[in-house]
């Protein structure tokens, strides 16, 4: 096969057995890899209803035709399992080194099945595959952990890791591979930590064949003429990393602040990629075979926040900053850092935080339950709460369990702000109503890389369209939500969108498999992905009734700004939506929808 | 004036473009384990440097072959293998500062590998994306370094005064 390497490994972490199976070529074909293959293999096994943390629960690794290629950014896969967080399907995606380097050691997927009965880590050296007892690694950070793996096994290995986050079954842990990339969103590390994985360590010497050189060279050189005249790719990105969001969101007045009450932060400023730039940032850093480089490597040099690593990315800044009412650059950066090491998600981290601030200052959590003065602003408070979170200490052990379950404790489920349980990132849909309709349909819950109407909203881009309008955003959402099925199958990152259109994405994978789609055949892919999401969903109990948005977002008016007096219009949306889709008006997927596109 | 391949580490951000691209242009597949140039990566400090052969002026590895495989290739300067002379015995290996020659295996036999400049036209340098790898006449590109050092000086100066 081109592009695909045509093995799936499969580890039996119960009866610590390892057999490896021929990939089926037919549905390669018809869900490309990664995100997709990865969901279909796993809705086929697993049965929706079980519990997210149980032996039966499968966490599968899957990579698509496109990982380890030179095609634009090809370095990603996908974490397909049940998601803790949320009950629905979880397909967590990340980049770096580890993905492509899972092809060259020949599989296009690793499934983990069963429960280990100690702590361990796999060995995946080519064809040979080892359970080694991982005793003493457990409880160590993720930087810790790859350091004592490297030590042992050399730097051509590339890691994957849970730290004591994923350990703690935190619900929203991370998989954090090449020490500080993460498969981040969804829980993905709380199911490896309850299988008693530790860690993944894999080094390949075969190669990812091309079906067609001459052509493939000839694509990218196009994708990459592309990405050079995108102000986004070739200068935002580069320049300031996904930071360059900052301060253009906060011009639009949907910056979320003090947990969604309000759309615009007086300090955005200095929590913005311009200041992170002048004042912390030592370098770019970029994943395999991407020429974006938005990864950002920082270096607070001393003070009580000292420390150095890879991030702040915008979703993090905006969530330990803003969204808590803090403009301290220092501590928001430590924060990233303490969640790399500990393995968190800093969405869900900061937001939750943020969550537990409004509580606190309503009166409805006290100081003496948090054991934190843990009020809007207070930059050491927050870097304790997330401190206290990886290892579940004291009101960290109920930070852990996300907003939503933090709040319902409470009897006000209404403070968290969070669709099917996980929460939004950083744009306030008040302001950018498409973002609204992707936030209340996606699959995985509150989420802004299943369809980013951001990128038309507000950026103008493939064109600029209203953020404050309801129409035509349905028949947006749905096209975005195809594609990124498309883009996160094939393994490239939904970055090369800025300045890549499908057409683009059909001619790499063309060129790489040669397996004769056509475009819309590739749409197709998208949208069965999409479908087979959904009613893996419907059968784990998270129905079409979930398809909403908290409260706050539909009742209350945003308060100024440029989307004053803005709610989100999200029934008129969500109708057009659910008929553009081919469903029934209640939303549910029809048989014949299911039969058309061949699930 | 022969071209050079040049080095920047600071523009280094670590993609592996070079890896890739070579190892298409010289095994027609995506395989950075058979790649004639190698990222190498130090973890703990996030640097990374792309290494490759400095097509020495005296080259250990043209003096050690015992069966004259290894020349200098005189349109573009490249050292490189020949490889119906190379027998496969690991000597250019033992002996290259670098460590930048290699072994592979193709149809069940072993033999030597680096980096021959693409013939002149080195596909890292056209693919690296912020020019970490240079290829062109050495002053012509350090000239540019000169000039870069120079505007810097030029500035102080003039805030000094």
């Amino acid at each position: 096969m081109n592009g695909w390497m045509g093995q799936i490994l499969r580890i039996n972490l119960t009866e610590e057995t390892v057999n490896v199976e021929e990939l089926d070529q037919t549905l390669a074909k018809d869900y490309i890899g990664a995100r997709g293959l990865g969901t279909k293999i796993f809705c086929d096994e697993v049965e929706p209803t079980v519990d997210p943390l149980a032996h039966e629960n499968k966490l599968i690794f899957a990579t698509g035709p496109l990982t380890g290629t030179a095609a634009v950014s090809g370095s990603r896969y996908n974490v397909v399992t049940k998601s803790p967080l949320t009950g629905t399907i979880a397909a967590s995606n990340s980049g770096g080194y580890f993905p492509s380097e899972l092809k060259y050691a020949g599989y296009d997927v690793v499934i983990f099945e069963g429960k280990a009965s100690r702590p361990v880590y796999i060995v995946i050296d080519d064809d040979q595959v080892k359970i080694e007892s991982a005793e003493e690694l457990w409880g160590e950070t993720i930087l810790e952990t790859d350091n004592q793996l490297r030590a042992k096994y050399g730097d051509n290995f590339r890691i994957a890791a849970i730290g004591p986050a994923g350990e703690n079954l935190v619900k929203f842990a991370c998989i954090m591979n090449d020490r500080e990339r993460a498969a981040g969103r969804s829980g993905v590390g709380a199911v490896m930590g309850s299988k008693n994985l530790k860690a993944v360590i894999v080094r390949g010497t075969q190669g990812v064949r091309v079906a067609n050189k001459g052509k493939f060279k000839d694509v990218l050189r196009n994708c990459l003429g592309k990405i050079k005249e995108s102000g986004v790719t070739n200068e935002g990105l580069p320049a300031l990393g996904t930071a360059v969001l900052v301060n253009i969101i906060s011009e639009h007045g949907n910056l979320p602040t003090r947990n969604f009450q309000k759309g615009n932060f007086e300090g955005a400023e200095q929590v913005s990629g311009e200041a992170l730039a002048d004042e912390l940032l030592v370098k770019n850093k970029a994943c395999a075979g991407c020429p974006i480089g938005c990864g950002r490597v920082s270096l607070v040099p001393d003070g009580e926040y000292k420390g150095f690593g890879e991030g702040p990315e915008y979703e993090t800044l905006w969530a330990f900053g803003p969204d808590c009412g803090i403009d301290n650059l220092e501590a928001i950066t430590k924060d990233n850092f303490i969640c790399n090491e500990l393995g968190l998600d800093t969405i869900t981290m900061g937001t939750t935080i943020a969550c537990a601030m409004e509580m606190y200052e309503e009166g409805i959590i006290t100081k003496d339950e948090l054991g934190l003065e843990l009020e809007f602003g207070n930059a050491q408070a927050m870097v304790e709460a997330v401190k206290l979170t990886g290892t579940r200490e004291g009101i960290g052990d109920l930070l852990a369990e996300g907003s939503y379950r933090l709040a319902e404790k409470y009897d006000c489920p209404e403070y968290s702000m969070s669709s099917k349980k996980q929460e939004y990132p950083a744009y306030d849909p008040r302001g950018s109503q498409g973002m609204g309709l992707e936030y209340a349909t996606s699959n995985r819950g509150g989420c802004h890389v299943r369809g980013y109407l951001t990128s038309p909203e507000i950026l103008g881009i493939p064109e600029a369209i209203d953020p404050l309008t309801i129409e035509g955003k349905a028949e947006w959402v749905k096209i975005f939500q195809d594609l990124t099925g498309v883009v996160d199958a094939s393994g490239i990152c939904l970055f090369t969108t800025f300045a890549l259109g499908g057409g683009d994405i059909h001619e790499l994978l063309e060129a790489v498999t040669g397996v004769g789609y056509t475009e819309e055949e590739m749409m197709k892919v998208g949208e069965r992905i999409w479908n087979l999401e959904r009613l893996f969903n419907y059968e784990a109990g998270v129905g079409p009734d979930e398809d909403k948005l908290a409260k706050r977002l539909v009742e209350e008016p945003l308060p100024e700004g440029p989307a004053e007096g803005k709610v989100v219009g999200l029934e008129t949306m969500l109708e057009e939506y659910y008929q553009l889709r081919g469903w029934t008006p209640e939303g549910d997927v029809k048989e014949e929808k299911i039969a058309e596109l061949g699930i | 004036m022969r071209k050079t391949l040049l080095i920047n580490p600071k523009k280094c951000t670590g993609c592996r473009t070079c890896e890739l691209v070579c190892s298409l242009e010289h095994t027609d597949e995506f395989n950075p384990s058979l790649s004639r140039v190698t990222m190498i990566n130090f973890p703990e400090e996030i640097i990374t440097i792309p290494v490759t052969c400095l097509h020495c002026q005296e080259p250990s590895c043209k003096n050690v072959c015992p069966t004259g495989a290894i020349e200098r290739d005189k349109e573009t300067g490249a050292v490189v293998i020949v490889d119906e002379k190379c027998i496969g015995c690991n000597m250019c290996l033992m002996v290259c500062h670098i460590g930048a020659i290699s072994t592979v295996e193709q149809e069940r036999l072993e033999y030597n590998v680096k980096c021959n400049l693409c013939d002149g036209e080195p596909e890292c340098v056209e693919f690296c994306p912020t020019g970490a790898l240079e290829f062109g006449r050495p002053d012509d590109m350090l000239l540019t370094r000169k000039k870069k050092v120079a505007n810097q000086l030029r500035s102080l100066i003039e805030e000094a005064i």
